[in-house]
C-alpha cells in the first residue's frame, strides 16, 4: 500500500507552535488537508505546500457535524486510497478534541495503510500557560460542554472544571455555530447543583496570531447566560471547595508503613 | 508568502521579539506598507484579516458531543460481561 496518512498539530498561534516535524510533513506532502482556527493561518498553511485543500467548506449552518465529519474523513481517505502521501494538518493538537484526525488515522490503518499523529501544542497547553494553572495542583476534570450536559458526570468541586466548546452549549442538532441564552441557562442551573451562583468562573482564548491579546475575563458563574461566548472560547471553573482528606486510606496506609517499618510522612488528619 | 504572513511569523517565532520595544523596532524597518506596519503595531488582528482577505473566525469544531459507539449495543454487552461474570461466581 503506498497511501500513506499523517495527522499534525499546527499548535494555537501562528508559527511559534509547530513542531519541525510537522513542519516538515506539511512541506514534504502530496497533498494537505488543513482545519484551522483562524483564516490567518488557513493562509499560512496554504503558503507551505502548492496542494493544501481546506475542510472549511465541508461545515455549514443548518448541517448535522456529523455529516461534516465523514465527508472531511471520506475526503482524506479518498487520497490515501489513491496512493497519495496526505497529511491532515489540524489547530492545536490533532488528537485532543478531534474525532476526525483519530477516526481517519483508524480507518485507514485498518485498511492496511501507514498512518499516525504527530503532536501539537493544543489550547489546553496554552491555558495551563497563560492561566496559570497547574492541573496536578488540585487536579483537574475537562469535557465538551454539551457532552458535559448530555451525560450524567460526577463533579469533583475541589479541582477545576474545564468545559470546551461553551459557545455551543447544549446543541443536540450539532447544526448550529453557536446557542444562545436558553442553552445556557440549563448549563447554569446543571453547574448550580454543585457551585453557588456567584462563584468565579474564567472565559478563556488563546492567542492565534502574534498580535491577539489573550482573553481572560473573570465573570460570575450566575452570568455565564449573558456572556459574549464564541466557538473558540473556554468556559474555566477554579475549585470552590478544599481538598477533602481520605482519613481511611491514609488510617491504612499509616498501619501498612507502621507494619513495615516505614517512617510515617502522612498522618491521619483529625 | 506574502510579506505581510512572513512579517507576522518571524514575530511569532522569534524571542528577542517579544517585547513592546524590540516589536516596534522591528517593525519599522520591515519591509512592509505603512498600513500593515500600523496594524500589526496597533495589534489589529481584524484588520490583519481584512488586509489578507482572509475570514478571522472560521469553524473549528471537530468532535462531537455524543457518544459515536452504538449505545445499545455497548449496553447489551454490558449485560453479557454481567451475567458471564454472575456464571463465573457461581461457578
Amino acid at each position: 500500500m503506498s497511501g500513506s496518512l499523517v495527522c499534525v498539530g499546527l499548535g494555537m498561534k501562528l508559527g511559534a507552535h509547530i513542531s519541525p516535524i510537522s513542519k516538515s510533513h506539511i512541506e514534504q506532502a502530496d497533498v494537505v488537508f488543513s482545519l484551522a482556527s483562524n483564516g490567518v493561518i488557513e493562509q499560512w498553511v496554504d503558503e507551505m505546500n502548492p496542494n493544501v485543500i481546506s475542510l472549511q467548506p465541508y461545515y455549514q449552518e443548518g448541517k448535522s457535524r456529523n455529516i461534516t465529519y465523514k465527508e472531511m474523513i471520506d475526503a482524506i481517505l479518498q487520497e490515501v486510497k489513491a496512493g497519495k502521501k496526505v497529511v491532515g494538518a489540524f489547530y492545536g493538537h490533532p488528537g485532543v478534541f478531534a474525532f476526525v484526525p483519530h477516526k481517519a488515522i483508524e480507518i485507514a490503518q485498518n485498511e492496511g495503510f501507514n498512518a499516525y499523529m504527530e503532536p501539537g501544542i493544543s489550547a489546553e497547553d496554552c491555558l495551563f500557560a497563560d492561566l496559570a494553572i497547574d492541573p496536578g495542583k488540585y487536579g483537574y476534570q475537562q469535557y465538551e460542554t454539551s457532552q458535559f450536559m448530555f451525560y450524567q458526570r460526577l463533579i469533583d468541586p475541589s479541582a477545576y472544571l474545564v468545559l470546551w466548546q461553551v459557545g455551543v452549549a447544549g446543541d443536540r442538532s450539532l447544526e448550529k455555530h453557536n446557542t444562545g441564552s436558553a442553552h445556557r441557562q440549563i448549563l447554569v442551573e446543571l453547574l448550580l447543583n454543585t457551585y453557588p451562583a456567584d462563584h468565579k468562573v474564567i472565559l478563556y482564548q488563546a492567542k492565534v496570531l502574534p498580535t491577539d491579546k489573550i482573553r481572560s475575563d473573570e465573570i460570575l458563574l450566575k452570568d455565564i447566560v449573558s456572556a459574549d461566548l464564541f466557538m473558540h472560547t473556554t468556559l474555566v471553573i477554579p475549585p470552590s471547595e478544599k481538598m477533602k482528606p481520605n482519613n481511611k486510606i491514609l488510617a491504612e496506609l499509616e498501619r501498612l508503613e507502621e507494619q513495615n517499618n516505614y517512617a510515617p510522612h502522612l498522618k491521619v488528619i483529625k | 508568502m506574502t510579506k505581510l504572513l512572513t512579517t507576522l511569523e518571524k514575530i511569532a517565532q522569534d524571542a528577542s521579539l517579544q517585547s513592546a520595544e524590540a516589536l516596534a523596532a522591528f517593525v519599522e524597518q520591515a519591509d512592509l506598507s505603512e498600513q500593515e506596519k500600523a496594524i500589526i503595531l496597533k495589534q489589529d488582528s481584524d484588520a490583519i484579516a481584512a488586509k489578507l482577505d482572509v475570514k478571522k473566525d472560521i469553524v473549528c469544531f471537530i468532535v462531537p458531543a455524543e457518544d459515536d459507539e452504538p449505545a445499545k449495543e455497548s449496553d447489551e454487552e454490558e449485560k453479557d460481561k454481567s451475567e458471564e461474570s454472575k456464571l463465573v461466581s457461581n461457578g
